[in-house]
């Protein structure tokens, strides 16, 4: 019997799963010069997830990309709470229905427990946003932030 | 039921729907850009003076930006996004300090929030934003007087920026209300030490029954101040960044649950 209370940071994703988003990010991140991380942990502590993901945003300095333009897929695995937080850059373009609708998105999977599935479509679909709106640039574009994926306590 | 279940579904996902469609419409900015913003008519315009002045005063001398956003409704939209919402898209604080503070009051939901800029967290953390709401704001507001419980959440938000501000002690704020649950605490444990002495068992019950909720009221008070409803008087967030009136405003997200 799958035990919700049993959940945690540690056990949410296997190391393939891991290696599989860590992929993921880098096909995202191929055709632009933004940049995706995502960070799984328990609990968001006393904080709603947005607050914690934004926190979170500025301690990895997710926020000096050179384009504004980072995005925190962020998940509180107990809590079963998630946010995304995207940089001025590429939030103000996209728009806040983007940003809802990914949520919507994800929690979808995340409800049928497909949590790989959900983390992976959400970054696959803020890359083509990514894309669109910052086009690759052979020459100066180098990756900002580390591509691997966070897990806190 | 699976169908019933599906509707409910079905409708939770269309008021979702609506709410980030009505994310849209926040109150905008005032042009000039002003600090004391009160859209609700809850202030007369001498207090808004006195306020505004207060805060660019504050402003001027600390660089610490306090804006005060009173709205007539959230209109079903979260304080939590709504506050995060404004703060970024007026772009409160300074870019290069983020040390913005949002007081944001929402009139007809009872609602008030201070969302605090990332670089004002370390000064102002949760527990001073909710020890401000439940000692400056709602006491004054439950009397109505939103001018009185304004003033004295900007002045210890602006003690706490500069890491001067002092929660009251429990204690202190255990008065009268405290007392009263003290008088009715002993009174109900002499009452109860007496039904014993008659022997009657289930007077006995029932005092001990009584007896275990008034000290729950009482550690209550002591330990939480009592009165305070859960759940409705957030804490402050992260939010966006950027010179009010004009610098660019920051990030901005969404967030769900499953």
């Amino acid at each position: 019997m799958w035990n919700p209370f049993k959940r945690s940071a540690d056990n949410l994703l296997t190391a393939s799963d891991k290696q599989m988003l860590v992929e993921a990010i880098q096909l995202a991140e191929q055709n632009t010069s933004g940049e995706i991380r995502v960070f799984v942990e328990s609990k968001t502590g006393k904080k709603d997830a947005l607050s914690r993901a934004t926190e979170l945003f500025f301690k990895n300095k997710m926020n000096e990309t050179k384009d504004r333009n980072g995005v925190l897929v962020y998940v509180a695995v107990t809590d079963r709470k998630l946010a995304i937080y995207a940089d001025q850059g590429i939030y103000e373009r996209v728009g806040i229905e983007f940003w809802y609708s990914q949520v919507q998105e994800m929690t979808a999977h995340f409800k049928s427990m497909n949590y790989v599935v959900g983390i992976a479509t959400v970054i696959k679909e803020i890359g083509q946003a990514l894309h669109e709106n910052f086009p690759y640039d052979r020459i100066t574009d180098t990756n900002e932030l580390s591509d691997e994926i966070m897990i806190g306590k | 039921m699976k169908f019933i279940k599906n509707i409910f579904l079905l409708l939770a996902f269309i008021i979702v729907g609506t709410c980030s469609l009505q994310a849209q419409n926040i109150i905008a900015k005032s042009n000039p850009p002003k600090l004391v913003n009160d859209a609700a008519n809850i202030l007369n315009p001498a207090e808004v003076a006195s306020l505004e002045k207060k805060l660019v005063a504050l402003d001027d001398s600390s660089s610490n930006q306090i804006v005060v956003a009173i709205i007539p409704t959230l209109d079903g939209y979260p304080i939590e996004d709504y506050a995060n919402k404004l703060f970024r898209d007026w772009g409160i604080g300074s870019k290069e300090k983020n040390n913005g503070i949002l007081l944001l009051i929402a009139v007809n939901e009872r609602k008030t929030r201070i969302e605090v800029g990332y670089g004002l967290e370390g000064a102002i953390p949760d527990v001073t934003t909710k020890s401000i709401i439940d000692n400056d704001i709602e006491p004054n507001f439950k009397n109505k007087a939103y001018y009185a419980g304004i003033n004295s959440a900007i002045d210890d938000l602006a003690k706490a920026a500069v890491g001067e501000y002092k929660a009251p002690k429990a204690k202190g704020k255990l008065g009268a209300k405290g007392m009263i649950f003290l008088v009715i605490f002993i009174f109900i444990i002499i009452a109860f030490i007496g039904s014993r002495g008659d022997g009657t068992g289930g007077s006995s019950i029932r005092g001990g029954g009584f007896s275990d909720i008034a000290t729950g009221m009482l550690l209550g008070s002591l330990l939480g101040g009592g009165g305070r409803s859960g759940g409705d008087w957030g804490g402050g967030g992260g939010g966006g960044f950027g010179g009010f009136g004009g610098g660019s405003s920051g990030g901005g997200g969404a967030s769900g649950g499953w």
